[in-house]
């Protein structure tokens, strides 16, 4: 039934339920996609920042070193000035941009976790989903807490808001394979890695943005090799959604139900909604991580290439010689005793001559 | 530069497991200019580079075939005798 297709007073009450799902679903889709625009306009204004940075390092570098020449003269060291100025301004712009932008992320979840309470049976009322409890999964990402800590949130979250879900899991992508990262029990951790090693149910075949559904994970036709599966927990249903950005996968998020039981159908779009949820904070954790190694890798590469300059000037001197002739001699150094170049020039800064062999 | 010497950087970055990207801040970090650019296209197709520049990107390639233990080396482009 397409959203808006029919007048309301027409509908009986379950269908009229069924439209208002299909309208709400329909709000989260497009509600989700803005999300993945805003990662991406915060992704791209990080990395914007960390050159900038970068910029106005090198230049005080060049500065001093030009300075040290008597190579600068006021207009220069003016000009330059207002440049990293200027960029520190339009730093602040973006900063405020992201701030504006992350206070209508905020205002979108509630919204979402809004739509979804509307949509529960009112049987279901006391288990149906709050937005304060979403609003907790959007609130860690503006907090930037360790990538463990908001994986354990986001099962949390499950296990409290999706109706008879015994035990939520998640398996992140590493080098190209899912890996289970962490659960509510150890059972649905052991089920994760069942599934993974002989590569069919729900968690090995959750696309991203999909979702597999099972009644029993033992008794489902589709994959036969889990009827092999001995543990006494196995005899469950599962839902499991695939988290990810475009066609790469993040990760699975797993639910699983009571033992002998299945997850009724309208838990499906409250599940749907929680991977939406964990999806976005995932991925800006993992966003936020990835830039912060990238930084740190960077800093110390900076920092290796002043050790070596130092050195190169060093030999320079004392021998008379070229900037390629002495690093030629920090690489022959390096490659006879085996140990990193770096390692070369910081004995040559510190004791103003080579290591021995 | 000889001709095949570029053409050993590629599969010698595979067998190291460096990215490109990984490769270029390595080299970076010894002291290399060239932008990322520019090293991938001097890998990928022979596009110019110093031998200077070559040499430092060999270094960086020959630091990680020393971090793995794997006693593998890429030939350097500047032949030097003993000092």
């Amino acid at each position: 039934m397409e959203a808006g297709s029919f007048d309301d007073e027409q509908l009986s009450p379950g269908h009229r339920r069924d439209h208002n799902g299909a309208r709400a679903a329909d709000a989260d889709r497009r509600e989700a996609e803005a999300d993945l625009r805003e990662i991406a306009a915060d992704a791209r204004e990080r990395h914007i920042d960390a050159r900038e940075r970068m910029l106005d390092r090198w230049e005080r570098t060049i500065a001093a070193r030009a300075a040290d020449l008597y190579a600068l003269d006021d207009v220069d060291e003016e000009d330059r000035e207002q440049a990293r100025l200027q960029r520190e301004r339009d730093r602040e712009r973006r900063r405020d941009d992201a701030d504006a932008r992350r206070e209508a992320a905020i205002e979108r979840e509630v919204k979402r976790a809004e739509r979804a309470a509307r949509a529960t049976r009112p049987a279901d009322t006391a288990a149906a989903a709050e937005p304060a409890r979403f609003a907790r999964l959007v609130a860690a990402a503006q907090t930037d807490p360790p990538l463990e800590d908001v994986i354990d949130l986001v099962l949390e979250v499950a296990v409290d808001t999706v109706p008879g879900c015994a035990a939520a899991s998640i398996t992140l992508e590493a080098n190209g394979r899912m890996h289970p990262a962490a659960a509510t029990a150890p059972w649905a951790a052991d089920l994760d890695a069942a599934q993974l090693e002989v590569g069919c149910g729900p968690t090995a075949a959750a696309a991203p943005g999909g979702i597999v559904v099972t009644d029993n994970l033992v008794a489902d036709e589709r994959w036969p090799r889990l009827a092999e599966l001995s543990s006494p927990d196995a005899a469950r249903g599962a839902m499991s959604f695939g988290l990810g950005v475009g066609e790469t996968t993040a990760g699975v998020m797993t639910l699983y139900s009571n033992l002998g039981s299945s997850f009724p159908d309208h838990t499906f779009p409250i599940g749907d909604m929680l991977a939406a949820h964990a999806t976005v904070t995932l991925a800006r954790t993992i966003e936020r991580l990835t830039f912060e190694a990238q930084a740190e890798a960077w800093q110390r590469a900076l920092a290796s290439r002043d050790a070596i300059g130092q050195a190169k000037g060093i030999l320079m001197q004392q021998r008379a010689t070229t900037a390629d002739e002495a690093f030629h001699v920090l690489r022959e150094t390096s490659q006879l005793l085996n140990i990193k170049l770096r390692k070369v020039a910081e004995h040559v800064v510190s004791e103003r001559r080579l290591p021995d062999a | 530069m000889s001709t095949s010497a570029w053409q050993a950087l590629a599969p010698a970055c595979r067998r190291a497991d460096l990215s490109i990207v990984a490769l270029h801040l390595r080299y970076v970090a010894l002291g290399g200019v060239a932008p990322l650019s520019t090293l991938t296209a001097h890998l990928a197709s022979g596009a110019p580079l110093s031998a200077m520049e070559h040499d430092v990107a060999v270094h960086a390639i020959n630091e990680r075939f020393l971090e793995l233990d794997d006693g593998e080396r890429v030939p350097y482009e500047i032949a030097r005798g003993p000092r």
